[in-house]
């Protein structure tokens, strides 16, 4: 076992190689996930036909009512503009706080970020369905507030831990010149993560959007409670142009956001 | 009366490392003093118990007889001026933005809350943009200068604090030679000029030797020479920069020639 690297100096431990057990990890989990769901290869194959056939109901979309599912549509999206508006301010407003670096002490520190755990947790078509039922009835302000709450949770934690990763020399020049908590976020925190707080909040705002289309269903407003009916009544022709009307508004969201994210730049 | 009295200073961090070993130093207004010493000697780590950045273990700091502690935290610091190895700006605000925020101890959360400054702090922002050379820069945003330029705007936010002493945390490390000397230059003149103090942690026997008044050496968190830079003669600087030979180090040697016979 001779071999020339003997006259060189020794190498450090060798670090342990972790990549075939993370590799056969996946495989295993792949395999669970099969035997679990009950996923056979003749499942798949039968089923398919049973989805195209489903599929082809939706092949003559009707829009001889399609000015009212545009009056819809601008409806959801106002639920999902507002539910972001009110996620940004709770966000921007708690963010700081759920900054490890930023936090002025461990009790603000773990009060923010279990308000924005709580938030996350709660699925924003509960929250619907229990602020409607709870007063606000039915209608797009319940879905509004919902999204709001849910998406702060998100926006919240995105945010914290982009002020988590500033540059630790900006906040510490700004301590030393001696400017305050909020003073070290005006000037440091915020202006150094504007790109990828607003990524976050267009992001939020697509997801949003999106989401406000299910909350219709819950009785929250807007095109998704047009969906239901229509399903409900197996009146795939409406519905599909419904879906239409949905998935181009979101292929020009997806579009306009990203037109504006690379502007940020 | 000193602007800067160190008395007994001790750093220990949490992991047990201790970068100072009771240190105390008296440093006179209106000089340039230069602290000396190979890295890892706890230069930075004196230099930021100066401001506060670092809390001593042990020890008090006092700056122009204000004791440094929790409350007096924030009126210390709005005259102790700091210029970072890394300069530390904000890269997405523009030049004067940066230089202003040299005032935002002076106001209150919600006068400054807006980016809104007043005349009267503009024109300080303006006049120490101009002592540094750099107006034609004020609106440009931080990120898109130079290391030099980035660290004359790193001066000019201390300037802007109207500070009576200026703490400089190897503020050429990172600098080319050329606009290292552009800096020194810039600091040694504020200092004679203005009558500001000035310490700076330099690592360059050279510069220290160039620019100082008094050089202060430090080695393994203790002061090992204090005096005029004509005193710091090359013996005196090998000494200063001889390292601790550890015995982690000694001990592997035998094992290397071992396997080399093998």
């Amino acid at each position: 076992m001779a071999l020339e690297t003997t006259n060189l100096p020794p190498l450090p431990p060798k670090p342990r190689n972790l990549f075939p057990l993370w590799a056969s990890a996946i495989v295993g989990l792949a395999w669970m996930m099969g035997v679990q769901l009950d996923i056979s290869p003749k499942t798949l194959i039968y089923g398919w036909e049973d989805i195209l056939e489903y599929f082809s109901r939706y092949s003559s979309p009707d829009f001889s009512q399609a000015p009212g599912y545009v009056v819809l549509m601008l409806q959801t999206m106002a639920m999902g503009l507002w539910g972001t508006v009110l996620a940004f301010v709770l966000g921007f407003f708690l963010a700081p706080f759920a900054a490890r670096n930023l936090s002025p002490n461990a009790w603000t520190y773990n009060l923010a970020r279990e308000a924005l755990n709580f938030m996350r947790a709660m699925p924003d078509v509960l929250l619907a369905l229990v602020l409607i039922s709870a007063g606000l009835g039915l209608g797009p302000q319940a879905g509004a507030l919902a999204l709001g709450i849910h998406t702060a949770g998100f926006l919240g934690k995105f945010f914290a831990e982009s002020l988590e990763r500033v540059d630790k020399g900006s906040y510490e020049a700004l301590d030393a010149v001696g400017a305050g908590f909020s003073q070290k976020l005006m000037y440091a925190g915020w202006p150094s993560i504007l790109r990828e707080m607003s990524g976050y909040t267009l992001y939020i705002l697509d997801r949003n959007i999106r989401t406000a289309a299910v909350l219709g269903l819950v009785g929250a407003g807007g095109i998704g409670i047009a969906l239901y009916d229509t399903l409900r009544m197996f009146n795939y022709s409406q519905s599909a142009a419904l879906l239409i009307v949905l998935v181009i508004t979101i292929m020009v969201l997806d579009r306009m956001s990203n037109f504006i994210r690379s502007k940020l730049q | 009366m000193s602007a800067i009295v160190i008395d007994k200073v001790e750093k220990t961090y949490a992991n047990g490392t201790r970068a100072v070993h009771g240190i105390s130093l008296n440093i006179e207004p209106g000089q340039f003093t230069v602290i000396l010493g190979p890295s890892g000697a706890g230069k930075s780590t004196l230099l930021r118990m100066m401001n506060g950045l670092e809390t001593p273990s042990a020890g008090s700091v006092t700056i122009n007889g204000t004791l440094l502690e929790r409350k007096t935290l924030r009126q210390v610091r709005r005259t102790v001026g700091m210029v970072f190895q890394q300069f530390n700006l904000v890269g997405r605000l523009n030049v004067m933005t940066n230089v202003l925020t040299g005032r935002l101890a002076y106001r209150s959360w919600l006068g400054s809350v807006l980016h809104l400054f007043r005349d009267k702090d503009l024109v300080i922002g303006h006049e120490a943009l101009a002592r540094v050379g750099l107006t034609d820069k004020a609106w440009v945003r931080a990120d898109q200068l130079s290391g030099g330029q980035q660290q004359r705007v790193g001066i000019a936010r201390a300037l802007a604090q109207k500070p009576r002493v200026i703490l400089a945390d190897e503020p050429v490390a990172s600098l080319d030679p050329l606009a290292s000397e552009e800096v020194l230059d810039l600091l040694k003149g504020i200092c004679q000029n203005d009558g500001i103090s000035v310490v700076a942690n330099l690592h360059q026997v050279e510069y220290s030797r160039r620019y100082a008044d008094r050089i202060i050496g430090i080695n393994a968190g203790r002061v090992v020479f204090d005096g005029p830079p004509d005193a710091l003669t090359d013996e005196v600087v090998e000494a200063l920069y001889r390292r601790p030979t550890s015995p982690e180090e000694k001990s592997h040697e035998p094992a290397a020639l071992a396997l080399a016979h093998a």
